[in-house]
């Protein structure tokens, strides 16, 4: 039976939700579609009115430079290594903190903490950590451990600086998966394992058998929320490496934007790589989603 | 500058701003050049500030010499021969960084040049002999490791280092008083002149703002009788006493200024600006870059200064 639509409960709610639908249109929705033009355009922000339209030619210059191309392999590369690293650290760390043990909430709180640093504070002590002359690492590595015999020079080598960008960004990100994957865990059947125990099965076993496949749907969030964040990444590759040092060389996709942009004021290449990498995140987005579903199956 | 003016966001100022010819006798030429484009003024130079020498004098002092080098020969010798304790590692030198203002002083000291006058070409002049050897010398220091390796990124900053010791001499700007006075209050910085380059004159950057008129503005008139009063004696005095440079020359050696700015301004009179063009930001990088080649030896100067040529000469096209 149809339940007839009673638009005197359709108005109530648009009035409710009109306030926020006011404040997207605003301050996403419209500049993000200015944005879109812009990026087909050769801006002029001083007089707007005398930019020049080009088609895609802000697309198709993003796509064959070289300083992009580099910015795609950094930032392509980080994410990788720092998603799979977060997976498997915080899936380690919430597998512990599911335990029955004193101090539970203490740990879990510990772990967590620097889930709610500040972005820039942690990402300055990680540059004067890797300092290369007065720095801590090379302090414990070369003093103390003494398995190198020259102090490293972190950040004068392109590929080195992306070592504190990446380890700053996994310890700052296991606590937060190690809490996603613990809510994931607590709605796991106690009975099961306990049914799996009578029937012989080791902790792997366990692991493999039961709790992996029930954390499908965490897992699957998990990627898909971590892999965007990690092609979004931004302040530790702008402060550590103050916009691609050396030889814009390390720029991350979005300082990439951020110099072209407001370094070059050439607004719509900056445009142009904004959007670039959204289709990317947003295609990124839709095949994990594609390929999880179809292992879940 | 350049880059707003090209894009068509200054008034020009010439012919514009009643008594401009008479404001712009008094002030520094460095400065003043740095509003002129195509052929036109669109700015007036408020306050300006150059880099000179600092030298650390309980190093040297602690070396056996007591006064800063006068010539770049001297320069390149006290580099190499500051003493160095075993159980610490000290540079005679050390730069902020491989950006062009770092070099700039060293590189116009030595007679180098970015491009010619009117901004045509570089060949010849940012790979020509003066600058190739100004960067020579530079490379030089490095690989001998009188000049600290924190330039590449990354390491002891230049202002740190200088106040504890690891690097006798750097060159910066007046800000320095400022900055040492709140981070190292006991250490006395000392200020020298950049040392001379073989044709025996000295030189070094210009920085500074300037101020200009945006085009548009409802109320030109009045915005122009305030940049012109911003250049007065009166104004420019109040400006120094807040540690802003003024670039008036006949205020250079007035009692009113703080006693640090008087290096400061002698150095102001041989000091040179930057190229003057809307595409520098795109030029200093290709210079950078070609001074990041050469210290990793990737090319020799001269063949990593032909290839910042190139680049520059597209840039100018």
């Amino acid at each position: 039976m149809h339940t007839k639509r009673h638009y005197s409960d359709l108005l109530p709610a648009m009035i409710f939700l009109l306030p926020g639908l006011v404040l997207f249109a605003l301050f996403f929705l419209g500049p993000m579609l200015y944005s879109l033009r812009i990026s087909f355009f050769d801006w002029k922000i001083v007089h707007p009115d005398q930019s020049v339209f080009v088609g895609f030619r802000n697309y198709q210059r993003a796509l064959s430079d070289s300083i992009f191309q580099r910015a795609i392999l950094n930032t392509f590369a980080y994410t990788v290594i720092t998603v799979v690293a977060k997976m498997i650290l915080g899936l380690g760390v919430a597998l512990l903190l599911n335990q029955r043990m004193p101090g539970r909430t203490l740990f879990r709180v510990a772990y967590y903490l620097p889930v709610i640093t500040s972005w820039v504070i942690v990402s300055l002590l990680f540059e004067y950590m890797f300092n290369g002359q007065a720095g801590l690492v090379n302090y414990i590595l070369k003093d103390i451990l003494r398995v190198i015999p020259k102090d490293v020079l972190w950040f004068a080598d392109p590929i080195l600086t992306l070592v504190p960008i990446i380890l700053l960004d996994i310890w700052k990100g296991i606590g937060w998966a190690a809490i996603i994957f613990l809510a994931g865990l607590q709605v796991i059947p106690a009975e099961l394992y306990e049914a799996a125990r009578v029937d012989g099965a080791n902790s792997l076993a366990q692991l493999r058998y039961i709790t992996w496949p029930l954390l499908g749907p965490t897992t699957v969030f998990l990627v898909v929320v971590l892999v965007i964040g990690g092609l979004n990444a931004y302040v530790p590759f702008q402060l550590m490496t103050n916009g691609g040092d050396p030889m814009d060389l390390t720029h991350s996709v979005l300082t990439l934007m951020y110099e072209a942009t407001f370094g070059r004021i050439d607004f719509g290449y900056g445009a142009a790589i904004s959007y670039l990498l959204t289709v990317f995140v947003f295609i990124v987005s839709l095949i994990e989603l594609r390929l999880m579903r179809q292992q879940a199956a | 500058m350049s880059e707003f003016a090209n894009q068509g966001a200054l008034v020009q100022l010439d012919g514009n701003l009643p008594d401009f010819d008479n404001i712009i006798k008094d002030t520094f030429p460095g400065p003043l050049s740095t509003n002129y484009w195509n052929g036109h003024y669109y700015g007036l130079p408020l306050d300006t500030n150059t880099q000179v020498l600092l030298w650390n004098k309980d190093i040297f002092e602690a070396a056996g010499i007591s006064a800063p080098p006068a010539t770049m020969e001297e320069f390149a010798a006290v580099a190499c021969t500051i003493n160095r304790s075993p159980s610490e590692t000290r540079y005679g030198y050390a730069q902020g960084g491989t950006y062009f203002w770092a070099p700039a002083p060293i590189f116009y000291a030595m007679g180098g040049k970015v491009t010619d006058e009117e901004i045509t070409t570089a060949t010849g002049y940012v790979n020509g002999p003066e600058s190739v050897a100004a960067f020579t010398m530079l490379k030089d220091l490095y690989d001998q490791s009188c000049m600290s390796p924190n330039l590449l990124g990354g390491g002891i900053a230049t202002d740190a280092g200088h106040a504890e010791g690891t690097y006798a001499m750097i060159i910066d700007g007046p800000w320095m008083v400022d900055i040492y006075k709140n981070n190292y209050p006991d250490f006395e910085v000392n200020f020298a002149p950049i040392p001379t380059g073989p044709d025996g004159t000295t030189s070094s950057v210009v920085g500074g703002e300037d101020v200009v008129v945006l085009e548009g503005t409802a109320n030109q008139e009045a915005a122009m009788k305030w940049a012109a009063y911003l250049l007065t004696p009166e104004a420019q005095k109040m400006m120094a006493s807040v540690g802003q440079m003024p670039t008036l020359a006949s205020l250079a050696g007035d009692p009113a200024m703080p006693p640090y700015f008087a290096v400061f301004q002698e150095q102001l009179k041989t000091a040179q600006a930057r190229v003057p063009h809307p595409k520098w930001s795109d030029m200093d990088n290709a210079i950078n870059n070609a001074y990041q080649r050469m210290l990793n030896g990737d090319q020799t100067p001269q063949e990593a200064l032909d290839q910042a040529a190139e680049e520059i000469n597209a840039l100018l096209q």
